[in-house]
């Protein structure tokens, strides 16, 4: 049995349809043919089936090769056209040729028309395969354009954020460099009593703290996101690190500002310190920020082969449906515009927690305050 | 509760260090100055106090610059003291001009782009 081949054939006349066939059998084809002589039985024969390879004659009475060919292509098919005719000179087969054709006999003269098949069926299956394949890069092309112009989008949207957010501390410094040097300017001998002084050089601090964290976390932000995050595991007390960051916070903070109560047990293990302040402090002065005014509540415990740290607000709670996302770049539950920060710290605080292999969850009730609980593992033994 | 007409600026910002910076720097001018941190309270104030000018930031919780000059602008006795806005954002024409603020001080602000408005307003502290 021979190679199965779907052959339609444009020819008026039915012996030399039968002739193509034999040669086709000849040449070692199991042919499944069908014969068209018209533009009507053509395009349904087109429509009714799929085609390897179309012969057809040239000059027919009313529908000619040429009209075939074009009727091909308009369709878009890319089936293999072979010339069959008893009347194709050489100029007429350069004219078909040159219109797409992919080769041509004379009628009588056929004995190389089974290698032309061949040929043309298996170049048309090779386009067929490339085309699939561009198709398929294509569309591979258009989702990484689109993640692209995603990830652009959200660039800018940050870089928007950030530098709204970076004016906010650098009005205050500004306006307390501008007038400490406007007293001197008006008059270099004036002398600014020590209390108000004083007061002005901590709010100037106050605002290089925030600017700084701002930046911290911005530099954070940009390690991650290339992955660039290595960490620097050193043996640490936790509980040690904890009473420092809270103390920090509280500089930062005002005295008017609610209390952060810290009940730590001693705990050691292998962490990178940078990496665990930052999200120590991501969490504290998150509490402080939602906590309504009310004292926060820092424990740290050990558990097992785990560090776990809570921090306990009493504020305005994170309602059951943003909890989810709140640990996303870019979200925060409470419309971010209404709050300073880059509603980056939670992402930030899950991404250093993950790349020391621990966990971070939230227990919140709407209106009752939040608890962001975070399970280190102890990590590696690090010789002391 | 200061009595009214005895405050010169009202300045409403959700950010104590900016609300304390400019109140002391104003003061220091010898201006007295009144602070809310948001619309709401600003608006409390206003019902015992005539500044004569309002220094207003966009972003606050509780009431932003917008609402707060909504309701000033409806309240007779309120919609004619003069409002500067007070902004970081990135366009703050866009956001100041709906508001038919006098005008607008673009964050960071400066020191001697506030005095002289102040001064305008207020006359020299």
């Amino acid at each position: 049995m021979g190679k199965h081949l779907r052959a339609l054939l444009v020819e008026d006349s039915a012996d030399d349809a039968d002739l193509l066939r034999r040669e086709l059998v000849r040449s070692g084809f199991d042919p499944e043919t069908e014969r068209v002589a018209s533009a009507a039985e053509f395009s349904a024969a087109l429509d009714g089936k799929v085609w390897d390879v179309v012969l057809s004659d040239f000059a027919m009475p009313g529908f000619g090769g040429m009209a075939a060919l074009e009727l091909l292509q308009s369709r878009r098919l890319d089936i293999p056209f072979i010339v069959v005719s008893g009347t194709v000179g050489e100029d007429v087969a350069v004219e078909v040729m040159k219109a797409g054709a992919h080769d041509y006999f004379a009628k009588g003269r056929t004995i190389r028309l089974g290698s032309a098949i061949e040929r043309e069926v298996r170049e048309a299956e090779r386009r067929r395969r490339l085309g699939a394949e561009q198709q398929r890069a294509e569309a591979e092309r258009e989702l990484l354009l689109a993640d692209l112009k995603t990830a652009v989008q959200a660039r800018d949207d940050f870089l928007s954020i950030a530098s709204h957010e970076l004016k906010t501390p650098l009005t205050g410094l500004q306006l307390q460099v501008q007038g400490l040097a406007r007293i001197c300017v008006r008059d270099p001998t004036a002398s600014v009593p020590a209390a108000a002084f004083e007061a002005r050089v901590h709010s100037m601090a106050r605002q290089v703290g925030r600017l700084t964290t701002l930046i911290n976390s911005l530099l954070d932000v940009t390690r991650i996101t290339s992955g660039d995050l290595v960490l620097s595991r050193e043996r640490l007390a936790l509980d040690d690190l904890v009473v420092d960051v809270v103390n920090a916070c509280k500089e930062v903070l005002e005295p008017s500002k609610p209390q952060v109560v810290v009940d730590a047990e001693h705990v050691v293990g292998s962490w990178d310190r940078l990496r665990v302040e930052t999200v120590v402090t991501n969490l504290v002065s998150n509490a402080l920020k939602f906590g309504g005014g009310k004292p926060v509540e820092v424990s740290l415990r050990r558990a097992g082969e785990l560090a776990r740290l809570s921090v306990t607000d009493r504020g305005i709670g994170i309602p059951q449906e943003e909890q989810g996302r709140i640990f996303e770049k870019f979200e925060c539950a409470v419309p971010r515009r209404h709050y300073g920060g880059f509603g980056l710290g939670l992402w930030i605080v899950r991404q250093l927690v993950v790349a020391h292999g621990g966990t971070v969850r939230v227990d919140s009730q709407e209106g009752h305050g939040s608890t962001f609980t975070v399970d280190l593992p102890l990590g590696a033994p690090v010789p002391a | 509760m200061t009595d009214l007409g005895e405050v010169s600026v009202l300045v409403i910002d959700d950010d104590d260090d900016i609300r304390e910076t400019v109140q002391t720097i104003l003061e220091t001018e010898g201006y007295s100055v009144a602070g809310a941190p948001n619309g709401a309270e600003a608006l409390h104030q206003l019902a015992h106090i005539r500044p004569r000018l309002i220094l207003l930031d966009l972003n606050m919780p509780v009431m932003d610059g917008a609402s707060f000059r909504d309701r000033q602008l409806l309240d007779e006795s309120l919609a004619a003291i003069p409002t500067i806005v007070m902004t970081a954002r990135a366009n703050p024409g866009a956001a100041a001009g709906p508001l038919f603020a006098r005008g607008c001080l673009v964050k960071p602000i400066d020191l001697d782009e506030l005095l002289a408005l102040v001064s305008h307003y207020c006359g020299t502290g």
